[in-house]
């Protein structure tokens, strides 16, 4: 293998990290999905040298309060005593998992061994070998293989290389991939990222050359794993850096490209360059080191272990003693530590365990450490699927002709709103992907970028437009004021020569908002909304284009953009030269000064080819948003006895100085608000042509109403109300009562688990509190995925931890339904809760850390202090609450209501869904109503429960 | 003879913050400190008040490093983090110790240096004052970060002091406290 391909292996376990602006829940561990579960998180817990389970107190502290059940506790001990062989008793091994696990370390270190001594005296040697004290060269293997070479360099020589060579790479990086914070820019950008790079050093060498440098110079043992290594140290800035390269037409990508096989390539030359700068050993490479460690054994090891925290305080401080003896530190250490684990080991088996063979209790109670965390985690799991498939189980039938029906968002926060809404009067809800049916790049009016309006796994089927449909010239010029105010104020504070002068003069202007947002954030928040421009009504261009519409607008949109090129070179050309020089891109026969201009601006016929094509997709035809409805219509179930409204409920959020806004967004929608969808789809059902082509029948007086829920404030804002005739006026407005009231109990259900709330204004008040951690609790806490009729889960209080989806086995003969909520909104599910998983048990490395320490980089991303990691996953006060767990890190359990068979053959259809199922990343329940029984899915067999 | 003892007393605090930088003994910064605020004594009016708030000081990190050094066999403030979380009570009087070291109010350390610095008007004993609030700030700094803060060390097994350190620390810290708030009272 050459070593382009080795780097290119090592990147492969990177996940792809969406902009901060865009934020997708996405499983970090994604490319470990083809592996079991439990093997998946052993090797990622190597690589990335981290716990991937919670402490085992906190599993202990859950099967107290009775959340994990005694009986799933002790059929999962037996399952893994059988599998691994072990004739003991599963009480004592429960026993031993809940009194005296979590206090391993401090559990009678000192016990008198009195008359077994020698019987345990045989263990020591296998502890010994376990721990690798009698083979130091692969201890010391094992141990550097955490470390890049110049971080090594530091940990045994004391010296100070890699957080500047780490520095200098977290500085060009985030300045290269900037998205518009920096006020300079790192000029070349478009150049692309090696190109630039090779500019920003004065250099000149391409990137295989780097690779071959840092192998002759460096010599790792094995150039892949140490790329890896180093990835594993920029696992955040290489995730977006992934991201970027998979997604050519990100518009940052497309101005400025960046790529892994660059980046990797950036890193080993910045490291390359600090080793020789800062070395100050003779240890050059790890020829040298090992040579060095050949004489030094005992040293080195020590000296890793101290580094890895792995020393008790009593040995730091005798290595940090002048001159201090290695060789017996480290004997005492290995008997020290030995003679500890055999004590424990003696303690536990004479006092529980009681098996002859000191052997035998040592490899039971290894396995079960290395295991509990596995064991805990699937009884959290189990014990849910029992408590709520029960529930499930139970049917309750609705009255017919409901009052009104609600589609919500699949996600859990609906599922509060729904319940209350439902119990206030007849009213029917559904749950359904966020994204509508509709999976959408939208132009919003007023804005230039695509948003992708679909789950981020997928690439939207059609482009469409935010048009205006009243007069814009107040709001435009309105806003054009306020723009420019705010533009100016910009500048002035960040030009150089003008702060001072600044403050001086309009500095008071900022304490508007600083105190106004301290002090009343409600008045003030009241009083922006009064002066912000309003902008106006609009509509969607949801009809396909025709082909001389196609050709029209990409000619129009290429000569703008080439009249536009040539400005930007100082050239100006009239629209008939323009439409010229687009000939000329076409036919190939272009001058080398507008080549040059254009190859700089990347206008080329490519792009024209792209561009006709996204017109080309603009819009859908009538039978194409027939098909849409039908099938929304179908996925949902509701075929028949439509109620006069029915209300298409999309939801978003709302937070003050929060970069993490997106993220408590729609998932389904790409991390984006549910408000465009709900509205095209809402105008797609009402029109009555498409109506007249649809299989499904609505009748004439239904009227779909696009609603906003508000997670935040769990308010609904209904859009679009001019399409409701006079004669229902009144009971639209009984109906928004209602929905009043769900509200108010929605909110007054969430001050409950809120923190810091007392009443139902705390709740309000923390969408414009600047100063606000939890806005709200979000997805946090998700466990489950219901995906059945409402008619069974309606009746339980799922506390905003389900995702429900709608579905009715009996309406989808041949699965086509179900093997779509599979490859939708299951999947997205699945990346909520592993992403909230990964964030709970290894915040630092997973998660973002605190939000207190983070600073916005490049508007793509978060960062500790100025030069870190780029935080790629949920902030530490989103899954904990004062040093507690809120989330509670499981797999998630997807309840499924159909027949076992049919439920197995959608899913051996699917590709992604099966391989999560297989390799148990989910958890999957069957309620088979017909049978009256449930299923889970268990090591690829289904068992009763 | 001020000026004598302020210059020697500016050197020994830039010696010591240029020693703080890699000392990781308990007993390393407690001579650092000593070195670098004994001078303050023969410049100092209020000898008396200073002397009790320097041996209340002393004393008080003095029982508590015999206590760490009792418990975990170590002399060094590596090893220990996570203090807050795991031992809520020892982590209490490391604190409190801190503070004093720190001239934070309203402790006597910070009552009779303060008071001294404003009455002295600009001089280079103020410089040495100043030099010398800044050293007793990083031991502040870097024996919170090291002690107070991060995650517990999971090869540790933390204990917190039996009733006669606690009664004994308590009286420490009472006493600076006491005398603290009274010489504030009485200017």
């Amino acid at each position: 293998m050459n070593l382009l391909d080795g780097v290119k292996n090592a990147t492969e376990f990177l996940p792809k990290y969406w902009p901060l602006t865009m934020f997708v829940h996405h499983n970090p561990l994604h490319e470990f999905e083809d592996m079991h579960f439990k093997d998946a998180l052993k090797r990622a817990s190597k690589i990335f040298n981290t716990d991937l389970y919670m402490d085992p107190s906190y599993y202990v502290n859950l099967y107290k309060s009775g959340i994990i059940r005694k009986d799933i506790l002790e059929k999962n001990i037996s399952q893994f005593l059988d599998s691994n062989g072990f004739d003991v008793s599963k009480y004592k091994v429960r026993k031993f998992m809940v009194d005296l696990s979590p206090n391993w370390l401090s559990l009678k270190y000192d016990y008198n061994l009195n008359s077994n001594l020698d019987i345990y005296q045989t263990l020591r040697e296998t502890i010994i070998s376990d721990k690798m004290y009698n083979n130091l060269d692969l201890l010391f293997e094992e141990l550097i293989n955490n470390y890049s070479f110049s971080k090594l360099l530091d940990i045994i020589f004391d010296q100070n290389i890699y957080q500047l060579f780490y520095n200098e790479v977290v500085e060009f990086v985030s300045r290269f991939l900037d998205e518009g914070q920096a006020n300079i820019t790192l000029p070349f950008r478009e150049k692309g990222m090696w190109d630039c790079f090779l500019l920003f050093e004065g250099k000149s060498f391409d990137v295989e050359d780097i690779l071959k440098t840092f192998q002759r110079e460096i010599s790792p043992r094995d150039i892949e794993n140490y790329v890896r290594r180093l990835l594993v140290d920029f696992f955040g800035w290489a995730s977006f850096v992934k991201y970027r390269e998979k997604t050519p037409y990100y518009p940052y990508q497309e101005e400025n490209p960046a790529d892994l096989l660059s980046f990797v390539s950036i890193i080993l030359y910045f490291e390359l360059k600090y080793i020789r700068k800062l070395n100050r050993t003779n240890i050059r490479s790890y020829d040298d080191l090992y040579e060095y460690f050949k004489n030094n054994k005992e040293e080195v090891i020590l000296k890793l272990l101290f580094y890895r925290r792995e020393l008790s305080p009593e040995y730091i401080s005798k290595i940090l003693k002048k001159n201090p003896d290695y060789k017996s530190l480290f004997k005492e250490y290995t008997e020290d530590d030995t003679n500890r684990e055999i004590a424990r080991i003696a303690y536990v088996n004479d006092r529980l365990f009681k098996i002859e063979d000191p052997l035998e209790a040592y490899r039971l109670i290894k396995l079960i450490k290395e295991e509990e965390g596995y064991i805990w985690t699937k009884s959290i799991e189990e014990s849910y699927a029992v408590v709520y498939g029960n529930e499930f189980l139970r049917e309750y039938k609705l009255t017919e002709n409901p009052k009104a029906a609600a589609v919500f968002c699949v996600d859990v926060r609906s599922e509060a709103l729904r319940r209350n809404l439902e119990r206030i009067d007849n009213y029917k809800t559904y749950g359904v992907a966020g994204f509508f049916g509709i999976k959408v790049a939208l132009i919003e009016f007023d804005k230039s970028h695509e948003l992708l309006l679909c789950p981020a796994m997928e690439t939207p089927e059609r482009v469409i437009l935010e048009l205006p449909s009243q007069n814009t010239s107040e709001y435009e010029k309105k806003k054009d004021i306020l723009y420019t105010l705010k533009k100016t104020l910009e500048k002035l504070k960040n030009n150089p020569y003008t702060p001072f002068f600044t403050v001086e003069a309009f500095g008071w202007l900022f304490g508007y908002n600083l105190f106004g947002k301290t002090l009343f954030p409600k008045y003030l928040s009241k009083f922006n909304q009064k002066i912000k421009a309003k902008p106006p009504k609009t509509l969607y261009s949801l009809d396909k284009l025709s082909e001389d519409d196609v050709q029209r607008y990409t000619e129009k949109f290429f000569v703008e953009k080439i009249i536009h090129s040539f400005e930007l070179e100082s050239d100006h050309i009239s629209y008939e030269e323009a439409k010229d020089v687009l000939n000329r891109i076409l036919n190939g026969n272009l001058n080398e000064k507008e080549k040059r201009i254009l190859d700089k601006h990347r206008i080329n016929r490519d792009y024209y080819g792209y561009i006709k094509y996204r017109f080309s997709n603009m819009g859908y035809t009538l039978e194409e948003q027939a098909k849409l409805a039908d099938n929304f219509l179908n996925l949902i179930g509701m075929i028949d006895s439509f109620p006069s409204f029915i209300f298409l409920v999309g939801h978003g959020s709302e937070s003050d100085n929060n970069p993490y806004e997106s993220a408590l967004d729609c998932g389904a929608c790409g991390g984006n608000s549910g408000y465009h969808n709900v509205r095209a789809m809402s105008i797609i059902l009402n029109n009555t042509e498409v109506r007249k082509l649809m299989s499904i029948k609505i009748p004439e007086d239904t009227i779909f109403i696009p609603a906003l829920h508000n997670t935040t404030t769990d308010e609904v804002e209904f859009f679009d109300e001019e399409v409701i005739p006079d004669t229902k006026r009144e009971l639209f407005e009984e109906i928004k009562r209602d929905f009043k009231i769900a509200s108010v109990r929605t909110r007054q259900e969430r001050v409950k688990v809120l923190p810091y709330a007392d009443n139902e204004e705390d709740v309000l008040v923390r969408s414009i509190d600047w100063s606000e951690m939890r806005p709200e609790w979000g997805l946090s806490s998700n466990i489950g995925v219901f995906v059945g009729k409402r008619e069974s889960c309606m009746n339980s209080v799922l506390k905003n931890r389900f995702f429900l989806h709608s579905y009715d086995y009996t309406l989808d003969p041949d699965n086509t339904v179900l093997k779509r909520i599979l490859n939708g909104p299951f999947l997205i599910a699945q990346w909520i809760n592993a992403e909230h998983y990964f964030s709970t048990v290894s915040n630092e490395i997973f998660g973002s850390g605190s939000k207190v320490y983070h600073n916005v980089v490049g508007r793509f991303g978060v960062f500790n202090s100025n030069y870190s990691d780029l935080k790629i996953g949920l902030p530490y006060q989103t899954v904990y609450f004062e040093d507690k767990a809120f989330h509670e890190p499981a797999r998630i359990v997807v309840f499924v209501e159909a027949p076992l068979q049919k439920a197995v053959a959608a899913a051996s259809e699917t590709d992604h869904p099966m391989m999560l199922l297989k390799n148990e990343w989910v958890r999957l329940v069957i309620i088979d109503r017909e049978k009256n029984k449930l299923f889970l899915l268990d090591n690829g067999n289904f068992n009763e429960l | 003879m001020d000026i004598y003892v302020s210059l020697l007393g500016i050197t020994l605090v830039v010696f010591s913050i240029f020693s703080l930088y890699k000392s990781y003994s308990f007993i390393r910064v407690l001579v650092l400190y000593v070195l670098a605020n004994s001078p303050v004594f023969f410049i100092i009016n209020e000898k008396m008040y200073y002397g009790l708030s320097f041996f209340t000081t002393v004393g008080l990190y003095l029982v508590i490093v015999e206590f760490i050094k009792k418990t975990y066999k170590t002399d060094v403030f590596l090893g220990i983090e996570g203090l807050v979380l795991s031992s809520p009570k020892l982590s209490i009087f490391v604190r409190i110790v801190l503070l004093m070291m720190a001239n934070f109010p309203p402790f006597l350390n910070f009552s009779v240096v303060f008071n001294y610095l404003l009455n002295i008007g600009l001089s280079i004993n103020t410089i040495y004052i100043l030099t010398l609030l800044l050293f007793n700030f990083m031991i502040f700094s870097k024996m919170t970060n090291k002690i107070l803060f991060g995650k517990p060390n999971k090869n540790l097994i933390y204990k917190e002091p039996d009733m006669k350190y606690i009664i004994l620390m308590s009286f420490l810290s009472l006493t600076n406290l006491i005398l603290g708030i009274l010489y504030l009272l009485s200017l």
